[in-house]
């Protein structure tokens, strides 16, 4: 059911698009089918209700139950068939379907699903979801006008103080849960907790959310607030379902808890204190709708009050008046909007006269203000009498806590009176006019089917007065799970006989409209004052804390300055460890000197290069010194046997400064002098105790370690399982291959950056070759390239014809000829070797890398194209796809990802050849690789070449970068 | 496990300069920096790793040693050197990128934004505008004076619009301050501050 619901959610918008407002009669077909669903099957007294299990998120015990019994019944059928009226109305209520009406249908829908959810599930966790879900739908539907700041604020407002409720509820859900060992409401009412301090405080964080869902004091503003909704909303939401969560969730847990102390003065005290309240504000509103929303607050006080006194006849009364409140309080909003949609205001001093004009609509408000009031025939009396007479001897409390309840709540029905006559006064009075007021003069009048929701909820809230003895004894299973205090559970009934009930309704008749008149006379004096604690004004307050708070934070911690935000890191990755290792145990140390003389050289020289680097001013020469100690760093890790470590490091060295040279060309050799830091003490002092930090952890770590390391095993490891007898390659591409797939994606970003902050916003394409340089230089007559080639020289390279002379070089150019198919069959042994000798698709690639390189060097930026005239981006993915279609395939033959096997072949000359799987993925990384510095060249080379050109050329236009990429 | 002090205090002198040269403003020496504490940390990676050792290559050895290196932490090392190329070569395309921009220097600035947060207070925040209330910073009712395309309007505008079209489910433009006397009804005429649930 929840699923067709929530599918008919997303079929509401199509539909609203289809057919117009209109539509809305279709989707109302949703709710009303679900209705009759509900109605069949009704669960049956004495039967256990219906249970059904999902499993969901076992781990959390989140498995769905829903739990379908008299309670959850009753609460469906105001859900949905409230919803389903409110749906028809909504189809007259909007004028034209816009898109953003066909989304609200969906939502209203959607809502309705979320709400049925919400009060079968049986699964508290699963009920947080509803719950939230509510509020999320809520904070969509309160917001439907978003272009107006008063909406977004409602909407806002809504969502911030029933989400804060929400989450103290989850807490409390979970704290009963562990508890108890269930999640199950079921079981929790079954077997609550004993009372103690831990159940008291999960009870009171599940009050909290139902409490502030239920818009009851302290967190009733955001109801009145979330006024800014359409009124169809209003209607539902905050007349018929979400606001009757809370009440749901009260009444749910009452047989369990309703004896607690924190839970009477959680429900029973905060639910009087409302109701007198709301009923107070609403009495000064101008706004009809404003008086709705605040006599909404008032009531949802009222039946707080009845379903947690947790007695089974007031529980009875309880029950009646929710139903009683959801049809008169959805017909009164609803006559709400149909006034706002004819005249164009809901403001009492602009409406006079109306009721002349609408009389259908006056008898309506009339009918459902009764039910609301009171009065004689209507469901709300009958729920009003029986809550006078069962509070009055309720066995929950002492007789003098009960009497006082009991006549809070005549004050506060007192005061629902008077703000019944002052709304229909409002809206329908004559307000000593002899002519109607120029709103309602200019009205025009809504269509007959406008009246139709509202009718039926009206004449249905009498019709319940009648039908209430049938009507109670649908409620009896749910009254019966709760004690009666040796009274004997009685009959809803219209007429129970004189006694206290009718004298008290006499009481509240009378006083209600003393009241109304007084408050109408003495409107001036006794408003004159704002009240002196708002919670509207506490919410802004607490909002503009939390903006206070982030700032000062924010301004604390983002000072804006890369060097403090570094020191800041780095002061903590020194302070932060140190700390740890003198708080901790510490292990004896034990340290020599340099293993042998070349060391000490080496590493002396690694040390001065590094505090060059400091000091040096020109750029060139720092990179140098830097370069140098990644130069020595290769050689300390040749020394130490780490021979794939040296190859790598050397390639890569060599590669770095070739692109920093490349870059640093565009640059000034130095600095100028205001840049000049100077030698700064602070940063100096950082630095030191930076390297000081790392002697002392190195030390420490190397003391610390006293297990047999895993290495020892390595070696064996890779030969047996890897089929590779470099243990380091094998570590790579086939033990740690996740690693290595993550490391080549980085390569990849990277390469793709690069070529972004050179290309910026062009599209990228290959390396331009010869054909374009003579297309190109055809097209501008020779003007852009250099000197075309003396026909006297031998051709070593192709591509440098196209270079100046000045800048060729002959003995490179014949010696990167002669070397470059080296080098290529150099890193293609590299690559293959790599799996039991140094090399690998890293130092395979980084050699034909440095091949490319040297092609460029020597050739000038048309060389490179002829030297790997594929685009750069290609290389990247074809890499990526080998290396990560590796993996994947390793998955279809049955084991898990990047699992490698061995195939031998015997071909004619190469003799017996073992293919190790990994060795693809090693290609991949080769691919990648390559591309990354093909990627890089094109840039930072390339592309740089041809930007100096073109500053040259200033300010003739760009003729040359405009084709130099062809496609 | 004894350690190779020398080559620590190698290590440190690297990180040393490396650190002190991250906290300059000039993006060139930024990145020398961290190349400089890449080389420092992925020596003291191999240090920590244990002794000299055969090259972890089955079948091979060399000078005699006795055991082998610890491969595992050369696996690391290699990755991380490559990827350091990768970072060098992005950074160095920012360089030439920032170079372009400022035209004659490569140094890091002080993040505007930053610096606004930190001069700044709740009322020169972003999300403020004149709809809000001068003293709470909350939104009003004058944040709604849009029409439906999201284009401001004024005032006047926008009571002509509410009067024309009947565009429902607003709030009354007054409802905070309902002081004016009506010409009719005692109602309207009562002076006196009322506080709507609305704003």
């Amino acid at each position: 059911m929840l699923v067709a619901l929530a599918l008919s959610a997303l079929c509401a918008p199509p539909i609203i698009r289809w057919l117009g407002t209109r539509g809305f009669y279709v989707l109302a077909l949703a709710p009303a089918g679900a209705l009759v669903w509900v109605i069949a099957n009704w669960p049956r007294a004495g039967e256990s209700p219906a249970v059904q299990t999902i499993e969901w998120v076992p781990v959390l015990d989140m498995e769905i139950v829903t739990r379908f019994d008299t309670l959850s019944a009753i609460l469906s059928v105001l859900i949905l068939g409230v919803g389903a009226l409110v749906l028809c109305y909504c189809a007259h209520y909007f004028d034209d379907a816009r898109p953003r009406v066909a989304v609200f249908g969906g939502e209203m829908i959607a809502f309705a699903a979320a709400m049925f959810g919400l009060v079968v599930s049986d699964n508290m966790l699963v009920l947080y979801v509803f719950w939230e879900l509510t509020t999320v739908l809520s904070f969509m539907l309160v917001g439907f006008y978003g272009i107006r700041a008063t909406a977004r604020r409602a909407a806002t407002q809504a969502l911030l103080v029933t989400t804060a409720g929400g989450l103290a509820m989850l807490v409390g859900i979970i704290m009963l849960g562990e508890r108890t060992g269930s999640y199950l409401l079921s079981d929790l009412l079954a077997d609550p907790p004993a009372d103690g301090v831990y159940a008291s405080v999960a009870v009171v964080l599940l009050l909290i959310g139902a409490l502030s869902k239920s818009a009851i004091v302290p967190f009733h503003f955001w109801l009145p607030g979330a006024m800014a909704a359409p009124t169809p909303v209003s209607a539902y939401l905050h007349a018929a379902a979400m606001v009757k969560a809370g009440i749901y969730l009260i009444a749910r847990l009452a047989p369990a808890f309703a004896e607690t102390p924190s839970w009477h003065v959680a429900v029973v005290v905060l639910g009087m204190i409302t109701m007198i309240l709301g009923g107070w504000r609403s009495l000064r509103e101008l706004d009809l709708k404003l008086v709705l929303a605040f006599g909404t607050v008032s009531q949802l006080g009222f039946l707080a009050v009845l379903v947690g006194i947790g007695d089974a006849n007031v529980a009875m009364a309880g029950l009646a008046m929710l139903v009683a409140h959801a049809l008169f309080k959805a017909a009164l909003f609803m006559v709400v909007g149909i006034i706002d949609h004819s005249t164009g205001t809901r403001d009492i001093r602009k409406l006079a006269r109306l009721g002349q004009r609408l009389p259908v609509l006056a008898l309506t408000a009339a009918v459902a203000g009764a039910s609301m009031a009171g009065l004689p025939f209507t469901i709300g009396f009958v729920g009003k009498e029986t809550a006078f007479a069962s509070v009055w001897d309720t066995g929950a409390y002492l007789p003098w806590q009960s009497e006082t309840i009991d006549i809070v709540l005549v004050i506060g029905s007192v005061i629902t009176f008077a703000y019944t006559c002052r709304f229909l006064w409002g809206a329908f009075g004559r307000k000593v006019r002899s002519t109607p007021s120029p709103a309602v003069a200019k009205m025009h009048p809504p269509g007959a089917m406008f009246y139709l929701a509202p009718v039926l909820l009206a004449v249905a809230g009498v019709a319940a007065g009648f039908l209430s003895p049938q009507i109670g004894s649908l409620f009896e299973p749910y009254a019966e799970t709760l004690p009666a205090y040796g009274h004997k559970l009685e009959h809803l009934a219209m007429w129970h006989g004189f006694g206290l009930p009718v004298v008290f309704s006499i009481i509240v008749v009378v006083g209600g409209a003393l009241l109304f008149l007084l408050v109408r006379q003495l409107r001036g004096k006794i408003f004159r004052y704002r009240p002196l604690v708002n919670a509207d004004r506490i919410y802004d307050a607490a909002l503009r804390g939390a903006d206070t708070l982030s700032l000062m934070l924010t301004r604390n911690t983002q000072r804006g300055s890369l060097p403090i935000t570094q020191g800041v890191i780095l002061s903590t990755a020194i302070i932060l460890p140190t700390v740890v290792l003198a708080w901790g145990g510490r292990n004896q140390l034990d340290w020599r000197g340099f293993d042998s003389a070349s060391q000490a050289v080496i590493g002396g020289v690694i040390a001065v290069c590094g505090v060059a680097a400091v000091i040096l001013r020109n750029r060139l020469a720092a990179v140098l010194v830097v370069g140098l100690t990644g130069y020595g760093a290769g050689m300390l890790f040749a020394l130490y046997g780490a021979p794939d470590l040296a190859l790598t490091q050397f390639l890569v060295e060599t590669l770095t400064l070739v692109i920093f040279v490349l870059v640093l060309r565009k640059l000034p050799a130095e600095p100028e002098p205001r840049h000049a830091t100077g030698f700064k003490p602070l940063r100096a002092l950082i630095g030191v105790a930076f390297g000081a930090s790392l002697v002392v952890i190195g030390l420490f770590a190397a003391a610390a370690r006293s297990e047999q390391p895993v290495q020892v095993d390595i070696p064996a490891a890779a030969y047996e399982f890897g089929q590779g007898a470099n243990a380091v390659n094998v570590l790579l591409v086939d033990i740690r291959a996740w690693d290595t797939l993550g490391e080549v994606c980085v390569l990849i970003v990277a390469a793709t950056g690069v070529a972004s902050m050179v290309f910026r916003n062009r599209r990228f394409g290959a390396v331009p070759r010869v054909a374009d340089a003579a297309r190109m230089q055809a097209g501008i007559n020779g003007e852009d390239v250099d000197d075309p080639v003396p026909p006297d020289r031998t051709r070593w390279l192709l591509g440098s014809d196209f270079r100046d002379p000045r800048h060729r070089s002959m003995v490179l150019e014949a010696t990167t000829r002669l070397i470059f198919p080296t080098m290529v069959v150099l890193s293609v042994y590299f690559f293959y070797a790599g799996h039991n000798a140094p090399g690998g698709g890293f130092a395979g690639g980084l050699t034909m890398g440095l091949a490319l390189v040297l092609r460029y060097l020597a050739g000038g930026r048309y060389e490179l194209g002829e030297a790997l005239p594929v685009e750069p981006g290609r290389i990247l993915g074809a890499g990526l796809a080998i290396s990560a279609g590796t993996a994947v395939t390793s998955l279809f033959l049955g084991a898990p990802a990047l699992s490698s096997a061995v195939f031998e072949v015997t071909l004619p000359v190469l003799g017996d050849i073992k293919l190790v799987t990994a060795l693809f993925f090693d290609l991949g990384i080769y691919l990648i690789v390559v591309g990354l510095v093909l990627d890089v060249l094109r840039s930072l080379g390339a592309r740089l070449d041809i930007e100096r050109t073109s500053a040259e050329r200033q300010p003739a236009p760009i003729p040359a970068t405009a084709s130099e990429v062809p496609g | 496990m004894s350690i190779n002090l020398g080559f620590l205090i190698v290590i440190g002198i690297l990180a040393a300069s490396g650190a002190y040269l991250l906290m300059e403003r000039s993006l060139i020496r930024m990145l020398l920096g961290l190349l400089l504490c890449s080389n420092a940390v992925n020596l003291l990676i191999l240090v920590v790793s244990g002794g000299m050792g055969n090259p972890p290559i089955m079948g091979r050895a060399s000078e005699n040693r006795v055991a082998d290196a610890d491969p595992l932490a050369q696996a690391m090392i290699l990755t991380a050197i490559v990827i350091t190329m990768g970072i060098a070569a992005f950074v160095l395309s920012l360089v030439y990128r920032l170079f372009v921009i400022n035209r004659d220097d490569v140094d890091v600035d002080d993040d505007p934004e930053d610096r606004k947060v930190a001069t700044g207070s709740l009322r020169s925040a972003p999300d403020r505008d004149r709809s809000d209330d001068p003293e709470t910073l909350a939104d009003t009712s004058a944040g709604d004076l849009f029409d439906d395309e999201g284009n401001p309007l004024t005032a006047e505008e926008f009571a002509k619009r509410h009067r024309e079209v009947i565009e429902t489910d607003l709030m009354p433009e007054d409802a905070d301050v309902i002081d004016e006397v009506g010409p009719d009804g005692r109602d309207s005429s009562s002076p006196g501050p009322t506080d709507g649930g609305s704003r």
